[in-house]
């Protein structure tokens, strides 16, 4: 059984959930709802924790068939009184009438017999039946939700509320969403952040803890992001520091010992007696292959870190970046630099510039079949402007926006963070059969 | 002595040093009188001893070897310098040779090369590793079909305002605005126009406009739309 636990990140997720848990769980699928329920379910009996099981659509023999099939030997378990099966609509009907109060009452009512029979905790897992919320009402189903959602933490239970979205109104699922701290949409667990925390005084204004609410999950949101983009810094600023390490330590140290034992190859047998035949052949492939892997260590450095950047500045360096460009890809690059030598940009500035001209050129090479390019870098006070632009097959921008949100669109992504970072803008022109255009608009610093 | 060619060694490599020694003692013409591992000793002994050669590697502790290179051409211009180092990017034999080197062996040649290189270097010619020279040979090909344009001493000569000012009138702002926004008048704006336009050589707005498009100040199709 727990080679499904390992089999998906949203399962070690539910596992994850611990007593007090109170999840909304939203489906639209036979497919989601089976995925979920069972998996839920199946926790629990791993947990040697009693289950409640109140039934709606799904009947008492679905989840028989969920759990059967999931190898969980439900017959006996029911025997045993450790798996309850039963409909929602019964366990929550007193005299004839749906009483939801009292079902939420009657849950709360199952914890002690379950800890008296020695289970661990109780799990419940309901299916919301639709005539709840026709009779006694949408209202009274969001208050005993309320009602065990004020009651769940500390009692050593934890439920899984299903709701049907085919079967419900939305008015009904954003009142009930609401009473959960816990969403589950299809198999995803989410943290809800509409949670409305239970009232813990009577008198308290729902719109006053509603508006309080909300003005947390703003400065929330605003702190992720902030953090989020400290983070990105460091990472990139780690990564550059890295490369310029091993970059160091291969050029000069590496490459130097390499260079220093293939002079001295040369030079071993100088003043001795004559060394027996055949070994200045061997000597002179030992050398030779000391050649290949001074070259392989010097381009390698070289890749990691921008020669000449430290000594040269940052204008010929990107200027050789797109003599390179040609050589290695055939697209001409037509470029020009105004104002930039006169210059002292910071460190940060001029190794992000050169980033991006490479990050700019990569995309140029592997998406837009250009045969030209231009790049132009200028200092306009207060600014600093780098264009790149190719003619090249282009794209829909929007669209492209849009994908830049999975992970495959790293370059364009990459650009724009590291715009981002330095305080710039970046504005992206293009029009599909009619190349691109990109504006990077930095603050001048340094 | 007399008749062997003095050099002076400057590599903070001591191996690296010692292998150059044991080949260069394959000529006897060559004697190695000196050893440096910084660019500040590298200048003493060379005053010292005033050596017909100095081995220079670009990467000194305290300074680069280009900077050294320049140093020791301006203070003793009748020592020649030859480059041996790691590097093999053609910017640094550009700006090796523009410090005044007249040769440039990397590292990994120097077993092979070094001899021939001083002979080259001492007789008053220029060598370079035939590695990089066809590198070298490329690169200046390919500058008659890209004229590398890095630098632009007309953009260069306006000031920090006149810059800002430019960027603004390209982008077709008013002498009012932009001095409103610059916090001058806009007559004030106009004096800075008009030298702009002096310095840029432009005589009307259309040139100016066509100047900042070329540079990239604004977008050239924006503006053609």
């Amino acid at each position: 059984m727990s080679a499904h636990r390992q089999n998906s990140e949203w399962e070690q997720r539910l596992w994850g959930l611990r007593p007090g848990a109170h999840v909304c769980f939203l489906f639209e699928s036979e497919q989601e709802h089976r995925a979920l329920t069972a998996a839920f379910m199946r926790h629990g009996l791993e947990r040697h924790e009693k289950l409640l099981c109140l039934t709606e659509a799904h009947g008492a023999e679905q989840i028989r068939a969920y759990l059967d099939a999931d190898g969980v030997q439900v017959g006996p378990r029911e025997q045993s009184g450790q798996i309850r099966i039963l409909p929602a609509e019964r366990f929550a009907r007193r005299g004839g009438a749906v009483d939801l109060k009292g079902m939420a009452a009657r849950v709360q009512a199952e914890i002690g017999p379950a800890r008296a029979q020695g289970y661990s905790g109780l799990r419940i897992a309901i299916e919301m039946s639709r005539r709840f919320a026709e009779q006694p009402g949408p209202e009274r189903l969001v208050e005993a939700e309320s009602a065990l959602d004020a009651w769940l933490p500390g009692s050593g239970c934890l439920a899984l509320c299903q709701y049907d979205r085919r079967r419900f109104d939305a008015p009904l699922l954003l009142g009930v969403l609401e009473a959960h701290p816990l969403a589950a949409i299809g198999t995803e667990l989410y943290d809800n952040f509409y949670h409305m925390p239970p009232r813990t005084v009577a008198a308290a204004d729902p719109a006053v803890v509603k508006l309080n609410s909300w003005i947390g999950h703003l400065r929330e949101r605003q702190r992720s992001e902030t953090q989020i983009r400290t983070l990105t810094r460091k990472l990139m600023q780690t990564q550059e520091d890295e490369r310029c390490l091993i970059s160091r330590e291969l050029h000069d140290r590496v490459g130097q010992d390499l260079s220093t034992i293939r002079l001295s190859l040369e030079t071993l047998f100088d003043g001795l007696p004559p060394a027996a035949a055949g070994t200045g052949a061997k000597v002179g492939a030992l050398s030779g292959l000391l050649d290949r892997s001074i070259r392989a260590i010097r381009d390698l450095a070289y890749d990691l870190r921008p020669p000449g950047l430290d000594e040269m500045g940052i204008v010929p360096a990107m200027a050789t970046v797109c003599d390179e460009f040609f050589e290695k890809t055939g697209i001409h690059v037509d470029y020009r630099f105004a104002g930039i030598e006169a210059l002292t940009l910071d460190v940060d500035t001029q190794i992000n510039l050169y980033r991006m001209l490479q990050e700019g050129l990569n995309n140029i090479y592997k998406h837009a079949a250009a045969t030209e390019a231009v790049v132009k870098l200028t200092a306009a006070h207060p600014n600093i402007l780098l264009r790149i632009e190719d003619n090249g097959i282009g794209f829909d921008v929007e669209k492209r926006a849009r994908e830049m949100d999975s992970e495959k669109r790293m370059g364009l992504r990459s650009l724009q963070e590291r715009t981002a970072l330095l305080g710039g803008v970046m504005i992206v022109a293009s029009t599909p059969g009619r190349g691109t255009r990109i504006l990077i608009k930095l603050p001048r610093r340094g | 002595m007399a008749g062997r060619q003095s050099i002076l060694i400057v590599d903070d490599h001591a191996l690296f040093r010692e292998g150059l020694k044991a080949i260069i003692s394959r000529n006897p013409a060559y004697e190695v009188v000196g050893e440096a591992g910084r660019g500040d000793e590298a200048l003493q002994l060379a005053a010292a001893l005033r050596p017909k050669l100095v081995l220079v590697d670009i990467s000194l502790p305290d300074q680069t070897g280009i900077e050294l290179t320049r140093q020791l051409r301006k203070r003793l211009p009748q020592t020649r310098v030859m480059m041996v180092t790691m590097h093999s990017k053609v910017d640094y034999i550009v700006k090796a040779f523009q410090a005044g080197a007249t040769g440039f062996v990397t590292k990994e040649s120097a077993a092979e090369r070094l001899l021939q290189a001083i002979e080259f270097v001492l007789r008053g010619e220029y060598f370079m590793d035939s590695a990089m020279s066809q590198k070298v040979v490329q690169k200046l090909a390919g500058l008659n079909v890209a004229p590398r344009s890095t630098r632009d001493p007309d953009y260069e000569s306006l000031t920090v305002r006149e810059q800002e000012i430019l960027a603004l009138l390209a982008e077709g702002q008013s002498l009012r605005t932009i001095g409103e926004r610059l916090f001058i008048s806009p007559k004030t704006v106009e004096n800075h126009r008009t030298s702009i336009m002096r310095k840029l050589g432009v005589h009307s707005s259309f040139e100016l406009i066509r100047y900042a498009a070329k540079v990239g100040i604004i977008d050239i199709d924006r503006w053609k739309e």
